[in-house]
Formats: C-alpha cells, structure tokens, sequence
C-alpha cells in the first residue's frame, strides 16, 4: 500500500502529462493546463522549506551539542533568521529596501567573491593537471591554452589569427561534441523518464527505508 | 501579510555601509587563499545562510503569499488547499515512522516531470538538434564549391557521430582497427573539454576583474 499507492499516483500524473502533450482532449488539456501545473508550482513553493528546516535542524544541534566549529552555526542561523524576518515578516516581498539593503550588502558581494574565488583554483588546477602525457592531454592543454589567448585581448594583440582560431574551435570542435553530448543526455532523459512513469525506477520511494 | 514598513530614515542610513560590507566581505572570502581563518569561515556561513534565506523569502514572495492572497483569499481557488496540503506532506520525511508519507508528494512530482519530459517539449528540441546536425558536405556559394564550409560541416558532423559512439555504445564494441573510432572520440572530447575549460578560467577572471574594479574603482574610486 505504501508503494503501489505513491506508484499509481505517479503513473497517472504523468500520463495526464504524456496525453496532454500529444493529444487533444478538451477535458485532459484543460486539467492539466488549470490544474495539474499550478499544483506542482504550489506544492513545490510549499515544499522549499524542507531544506531550511534541515539546515536549521542541523545548525541546532551543533550548538546544543557544542560540535568542533559550532560559533560559525550562529552566523549561519542569525544571517538566515535576520534576512528571513525582512524578507517575509518585515515587509513580505523582495523588493523592500530594508531586505535589498541585507540582499545587495551581503548575498550579492558573497556570491560573487566566492565565484571569483574558483578563479584562482582553476588556474592552479592547471597548473597541477596540463601535462602533455598523451595525445588526449595535449588536445586539453593546446585548446585550452588557443580558446584563453583568444578570448582576451592581448591575443588579439600578440597575432590576429588567435581569436580566429579560438572561435573556430569553439564554433566547431566545441559546439558539435556539446551537441552529442546533449543529444545523449536528452536520450537518457526520455529512458529515464520512461522507467520512473512504469516504476521500474523506485528510488524516490527509498524515504524512510 | 502587508507587513510591518521600516522607517525609510533607517534604510538611508545603513545604505553607504553598503559598499564597504562589500569591501570587507569580498577580502574576508580571498582571506582564504592565505590559510583556512576564521574570517573566511565567517564569511563562508554568512553565505550559507543568506543564500537559504533568500531562497525562502524569494519563494515566499513570488509562490506562498500570491497564493494564499491572490488565489485563494480573492479568487476563492479553494483546490488550491490541496496542492499545499500535497507539498507540506514532505515534512514528514525528518520524522521516523511517518517518513512514508513524504513519498506521496515526491511520487506526484516524479510522475508529473516524467510525463512532461515525455511530450514534445522535450522531443522537439532533441529533433532539433538531430535536424541542425544534419549538415550538407558539399556546399556550393552562388555555384561554387564552398571548401571551407563544407570542411567545417565534415568535422562538425564526424565529431557529433563519434562522440554520441563514444557514449551510446560500450567499448568492447570497437576493438580492432574501430578501435581507431573510439581514440579519434575521445580526442575530439578532450579537445571541446580543452576549449570549455578555457572558455571556464576566462569566465571566472572576468568575475575576479569584477571585485577588483569594484574594489579599486566604485569604492577608493582609484581609477
């Protein structure tokens, strides 16, 4: 009962969705339209806290337990409570200037710095990785090394044939092997997909087992 | 759900902190290229949790409150309550014992995507690219023979083959002189895998510009 119940109502959902997408009946088109995707939108905007709630729930205990590092946890919980408050129970949207203040201050700063932070792992990353050892590494580190002297303008400057070059590859080499690369994914989606409509694939139903 | 209005008096006052919490949060991250400190680990938790927060207010603001609202106070949408009654099932999962009933609304949302993956709106695109990939060899410009499009059109269709070979079929199916297919494939993805990487690291310098100009220049306005 807890699986064939939870197996039939993903079988139906999708089959409403699968006949909605091929055929036209006027009833089935209409329940899916005004119904079936509103609820998932609904559901799923009611379901976003369970993750806060784990992440208050974990943050808790490292404080209550006094875990190694539990000082950071009340960073953690008194930026997430603090942004929370002006964001819902403050003012209720995303627009107020108090929450844009917490927003553009902190959330917008952070983001970025973390990013730009990857920037200095990616080159030492190189560093450690481009060697020449074979055929398919040298491929790596020659592409590489025309896309990054083609992209910037010192290239440009050093000889007028890099950015030629750069855009070639990536014209060609690049977007044909994204292609089939996509092609394959796309594939593997629909028999993916096909496995989780006839429950064949069970691993959302894994919760509490 | 109006909300309590914070005097804007406030708001303009915190606003030129604005910047220099940018300053300082922004070196406390790259704190981190000297040694593992507190002030990254500081900065990294802030992260964390204005991230989570923003998600939640982002969907409360634009799901939860037009809902409840718009929807169903205004409009009188009651089947509404259904759908919310589906999505708070999920908090059952912490909760041992109940954590089955969790199951009902992840079934729904498997289900739904599994159809909707299954229509044209993920088809279509698929034949698409299948369409866009099949490209003429010998392409001719106003009667005359293009060698350089058609050459283009050559490598582009022989490295979208290989490298759906590469992935689609197992390996022991090339053996031999096929073997030459399997090598060529992964040369070529290696290749597209070098020009993303590149493409990557110039990305991310451009992101590390950003900071320092905005650093250097919209706060020391030293440029």
């Amino acid at each position: 009962m807890r699986r064939t119940v939870p197996l039939t109502i993903s079988f139906v959902a999708g089959m409403i969705m699968v006949i909605d997408g091929w055929l036209k009946i006027g009833f089935i088109n209409n329940f899916a339209t005004r119904y079936l995707m509103p609820s998932v939108t609904i559901s799923v905007g009611w379901a976003a806290g369970l993750g806060a709630l784990n992440l208050i729930r974990l943050h808790s205990r490292n404080i209550a337990q006094k875990r190694l590092n539990y000082q950071y946890s009340f960073v953690l919980l008194g930026f997430f409570f603090l942004m929370l408050t002006c964001g819902v129970f403050l003012q209720g949207n995303t627009t107020a200037p108090f929450y844009q203040f917490f927003y553009s201050s902190f959330q917008v700063n952070l983001s970025a710095a973390v990013y730009s932070l990857n920037s200095f792992y990616l080159v030492s990353a190189c560093y450690r990785t481009f060697r020449a050892r074979s055929w398919e590494s040298t491929a790596l580190l020659v592409v590489a090394c025309f896309t990054m002297i083609g992209s910037v303008p010192m290239g440009a400057a050093m000889w007028g044939g890099f950015p030629v070059i750069q855009n070639w590859i990536v014209k060609v080499i690049n977007d044909a092997a994204i292609r089939g690369l996509s092609i394959g994914v796309t594939l593997g989606t629909l028999s993916q997909c096909v496995r989780n409509l006839v429950g064949i694939e069970r691993g959302h139903l894994q919760a509490g087992e | 759900m109006a909300g309590v209005q914070v005097p804007i008096g406030i708001v303009n006052a915190l606003n030129p902190l604005s910047p220099w919490i940018g300053v300082l949060v922004t070196l406390g991250v790259w704190s981190f290229l000297y040694k593992e400190n507190p002030v990254f680990r500081i900065c990294e938790h802030a992260y964390v949790g204005s991230a989570a927060a923003h998600t939640m207010v982002t969907t409360f603001a634009n799901n939860i409150k037009p809902g409840l609202v718009v929807d169903i106070a205004q409009n009188g949408e009651y089947w509404r309550i259904i759908p919310i009654l589906l999505g708070c099932m999920i908090y059952f999962q912490p909760f041992r014992g109940y954590t089955w009933v969790s199951r009902y609304p992840m079934s729904f949302w498997v289900g739904y995507n599994a159809g909707y993956n299954l229509t044209l709106r993920v088809a279509m695109p698929l034949l698409t690219e299948v369409r866009r990939t099949m490209l003429p060899i010998f392409v001719t410009n106003n009667g005359r023979f293009d060698l350089a499009t058609s050459i283009n059109n050559f490598i582009f269709t022989g490295v979208v083959t290989l490298t759906l070979a590469y992935f689609l079929f197992s390996m022991n199916v090339f053996k031999g002189r096929a073997g030459f297919m399997i090598r060529t494939a992964r040369l070529v993805l290696m290749a597209a895998f070098g020009a993303g990487f590149g493409t990557g690291i110039a990305n991310y310098v451009s992101l590390l510009i950003g900071r320092f100009d905005f650093i250097m220049s919209d706060v020391l306005k030293l440029f």
